[in-house]
This record gives C-alpha cells, sequence and structure tokens, in this order.
C-alpha cells in the first residue's frame, strides 16, 4: 500500500495521521529504503528543533519582562472594562462632581445638616459609644459591598503614615507583618478623634483591620464587649467567629487595639498573621 | 476614586494574567524578531500584545491554550501595526514558495543523507540563519509547530489555513532546512559522504 504524498510523513512523525493513514505509512516504509532515508531525515531536522526550541529563541531583554508588568500596574487601575461594575456609591460620586449638579446639591445637604444639628441639639442626647468589634464587622461587611471604600491607595507605609497624620489620627498606625497585600486606608471620625482604617487583600479573600488608641478607650471615646475585654486584659488574643460574616480577631499592640476581619476561618486567618511580630 | 473592593479584584486580576500570560514572553518575543527583525520593533510588540491581552484576559477562556491565544493577539498586532505602513515585508505568494521548495529540493537534499550526528554537530546560529531564510509562511508554521509546540490545529486557527495546508508546509519547510543544514555543514567542512548509511 502505497502512501498518498510525502507531507504525510512529517504528519506521522508528528502523530497527525488519521490511525488508517498511519497504518499506510507504515507498510510503505516497511517497503521502501529510500522512504526510510527521508523519514530520517526528516526527523533528524525536527528532532533538532525541538530539542533546541529553547536555545534557538532569540532571547527577550532583561528589562522587557519588568517593563510589561510595570505597563500592567499602571493600566490596572485606568481599566473599566475589567472594573466588574460600578456602584451605586460610586455612580453617586460622578454624579454629583458634575458642577451643575454640585452646587444645588451642596445647598442642599447644608440645609438638612443644619436641620439635623438642631434636632439633636434639641434632643441633647451623647451618641453612644463607638464600639470596636460591631464597628469591624460592619466596617468590613461596607468594604466588601463597596459602601466604605479606601481614600488612599497604597501599600507604601510612609506614605500611608503621612496621610493618616494629615487627616488627624494622632496616635502612631501599627503594621502587622500579614501575608497580605495592603491595599489602602480610610479614615473615619467618630466625635472628635479620627480612627485608622486599613484594607489587605490576600488571594481573594478581603481584610480588614481598624485601630484604636488606649486613651480612647480610657477616655470611653471607643468601647470593647466584654468578651474582648477580658481577653485583652490577659493579654490575649481574641479570636470568634460570626455565622454569615466571618473571623475577628482582636489583639494589643503596645499602646494600640487592633480589630482585623476576613471572611476566612479561623485556622486560615491565624495562618496570615506572623503572631510572633504582633 | 476605585472602590477598595475592584482595587481587590483588579490585583487579584492582574495576578492571575501575570501567572498564565508571561511566562510567554521569550516565546512572543522570539517570533516578533522571526516576524520584525528589529529588537525595539518586537519589544514593543509583545508589549503591546500584553496589554490588549491584559484587558480582554477576563474573555479569556480558563484551560485553554494561554499560548496560542497570545500568539494570535500578537499576530493580529503585528499586521495593524506593520503590515498597514508597509514597513514589513509583504506576503509572498504561495507559487513562489512553491518555485523556492522545488529549486532547494533539487539543488540539496537528492545528494544528501544526514543522520543524527550531523545535525547534533550543526550550530545553533546556522539553524538560525536557516529559520530566518525561510520564506515567512513556511518559517512561520516551523516556529509554531517545532520551536513552539503547537498542534496542526492549533497552527491551522492560527495562520488562517486548512490544517492539509500546515502539514504540507512543515513538511516542506523541514526539507528546506535539512537541504540548508547540509550545506552549512558542507560549508564547515563536515564530510557528508563519510557519513553515508549505505
Amino acid at each position: 500500500m502505497a502512501i498518498h504524498s510525502a507531507d504525510q510523513l512529517s504528519a506521522y512523525l508528528d502523530g497527525e495521521l488519521s490511525e488508517q493513514e498511519r497504518a499506510e505509512v507504515e507498510s510503505s516504509l516497511a517497503e521502501n529504503v529510500s522512504l526510510r532515508r527521508e523519514v530520517d531525515l526528516i526527523n533528524g531536522v525536527r528532532s533538532t528543533l525541538k530539542t533546541r526550541a529553547n536555545r534557538l529563541r532569540i532571547a527577550a531583554p532583561e528589562t522587557l519582562e519588568q517593563s510589561i508588568k510595570l505597563a500592567l500596574q499602571e493600566v490596572v487601575f485606568q481599566s473599566p472594562s475589567v472594573v466588574p461594575k460600578v456602584s451605586f456609591v460610586q455612580k453617586f460620586v460622578q454624579l454629583v462632581s458634575r458642577p451643575l449638579i454640585a452646587i444645588p446639591t451642596a445647598l442642599a445637604l447644608a440645609l438638612v445638616v443644619t436641620l439635623s444639628v438642631m434636632v439633636v441639639q434639641r434632643g441633647a442626647r451623647p451618641n453612644p459609644a463607638f464600639e470596636v468589634s460591631s464597628a469591624s464587622y460592619r466596617n468590613y461587611q461596607s468594604v466588601v459591598r463597596g459602601d466604605l471604600t479606601t481614600e488612599i491607595e497604597s501599600s507604601d507605609i510612609p506614605t500611608l503614615r503621612k496621610y493618616f497624620r494629615d487627616q488627624g489620627v494622632t496616635y502612631q498606625v501599627f503594621f502587622p507583618q500579614i501575608q497580605a497585600q495592603l491595599v489602602g486606608a480610610l479614615v473615619s471620625k467618630e466625635g472628635a478623634k479620627s480612627y485608622a482604617h486599613l484594607v489587605y487583600k490576600a488571594g481573594s479573600h478581603l481584610v480588614y483591620l481598624l485601630e484604636v488608641d488606649e486613651t480612647s478607650l480610657a477616655d470611653g471615646s471607643v468601647a470593647i464587649d466584654e468578651a474582648v475585654a477580658g481577653d485583652v486584659a490577659l493579654s490575649r488574643w481574641h479570636w470568634e467567629e460570626k455565622e454569615g460574616i466571618g473571623t475577628l480577631f482582636v489583639w494589643k499592640s503596645n499602646s494600640i487595639m487592633c480589630s482585623a476581619v476576613s471572611d476566612l476561618p479561623t485556622q486560615e486567618f491565624s495562618a496570615l498573621f506572623s503572631l510572633e511580630t504582633l | 476614586m476605585i472602590l477598595a473592593t475592584d482595587a481587590i479584584a483588579l490585583e487579584a486580576y492582574r495576578k492571575d494574567f501575570e501567572t498564565e500570560a508571561i511566562p510567554h514572553m521569550s516565546a512572543l518575543y522570539n517570533f516578533a524578531m522571526r516576524l520584525t527583525h528589529d529588537a525595539d520593533d518586537s519589544a514593543d510588540l509583545v508589549q503591546e500584545t500584553y496589554l490588549k491581552a491584559y484587558r480582554f484576559f477576563n474573555k479569556f477562556e480558563r484551560g485553554t491554550n494561554c499560548k496560542a491565544w497570545l500568539f494570535r493577539i500578537l499576530k493580529n498586532s503585528f499586521i495593524n501595526r506593520f503590515r498597514k505602513t508597509s514597513q514589513a515585508p509583504s506576503t509572498v505568494e504561495y507559487d513562489v514558495i512553491e518555485e523556492f521548495y522545488e529549486t532547494v529540493r533539487d539543488s540539496s537534499i537528492e545528494t544528501s543523507v544526514l543522520d543524527e550526528q550531523l545535525f547534533a554537530q550543526t550550530l545553533d546560529d546556522d539553524i538560525s540563519s536557516a529559520l530566518d531564510a525561510l520564506p515567512e509562511e513556511f518559517r512561520t508554521v516551523v516556529i509554531l509547530c517545532d520551536i513552539e509546540g503547537f498542534t496542526y490545529q492549533e497552527a491551522a486557527e492560527f495562520t488562517d489555513c486548512p490544517v492539509g495546508t500546515i502539514r504540507s508546509r512543515l513538511h516542506r519547510a523541514r526539507r528546506i532546512l535539512a537541504g540548508q543544514l547540509a550545506s552549512y555543514a558542507q560549508a564547515r567542512g563536515f564530510s557528508i559522504d563519510e557519513d553515508r548509511s549505505n
């Protein structure tokens, strides 16, 4: 049985023939010496190319990978096509950023705030203390939903320290050693005080961290629940899991109380931290 | 302002992309060099390929051949960037390729019986030169199938040709290369006669 064309020889060597074609080629090879030479020849070239593939590639400049990665990082925060969706809050912010809408909106807000202050002053009732663990759970969920957003996107600690100082945080914010990428931060005002919040990502999980200072605990500006207070008083780490939300981890580092939340279970969440450095 | 959750999703997206796509950079750069013959153009082409691929990575079907996908983007970028401005050599007509193949076949292959020892002694530079001397259509198929490990089907999709054409071009390209490498070997003093097997 003869093969139909010499092209079949390459395809035979590459395993790209049908069963029938392969049988035809093998039958022809058994009978034909010059065809066997041809196969040896083609196989010699083929094997040489395949075994030297890495050496035959023209080497890319050493800087190319780095420049591609840098270009990707620049694109990462500019690419609307990859942002899953624009949240309601973001749309609202974009809307009120337009001057024609911003001015009347600002006037209306000012009126509402003025009226609210008048009502509160009449009622003259102090706000309940800001409680650390419930605030942590609540803020974590808000960050996940996108209702609460980072005001600065940076992983650079000096930059973040400056941001916290500029925003009125009076204590030295603690940056724990954690196997997660620091994404950004925000500052909230509770009464007259400002508090630091950090956001990390660990793979597809998000870690939210609230930090409050000892003074705020002492003067009652910030409250902690009994379970947390019990552990902290004994210098123990406090772990708890809340159904449907995630895990809370509270610890004290010098004069700062840190309260972190993630949707990871306790064991995996704790594995992110270098606990000996806390 | 970008939301924290968006920033996190984007960061994860970028990492996924890098893990999947960056390992193919040297293959892409080599292919770009074989197309453009210019280091700066090749680096630009590869970077452009990555930026385009990044924007469409959410449409890339995981588990399919990322390398083949990147090669297609690179080819389209090359066509858009260079073919439009006629900076690159124009497509060689198929009958010209046929003629080239027949000439080379007549002049060299019939006198050579090349064994593995001969190919083993061939210098990388000689193989590179022989590759560069191939008509573009032939060179593309050899790079895709022999250097980059594409299947005939993947090469056919890449070149928009039937699988039969890939099979034919690859065989002919290998034969041309065999003849070319034999002539390099002779020029370097390696006697083919001594290696005749019968």
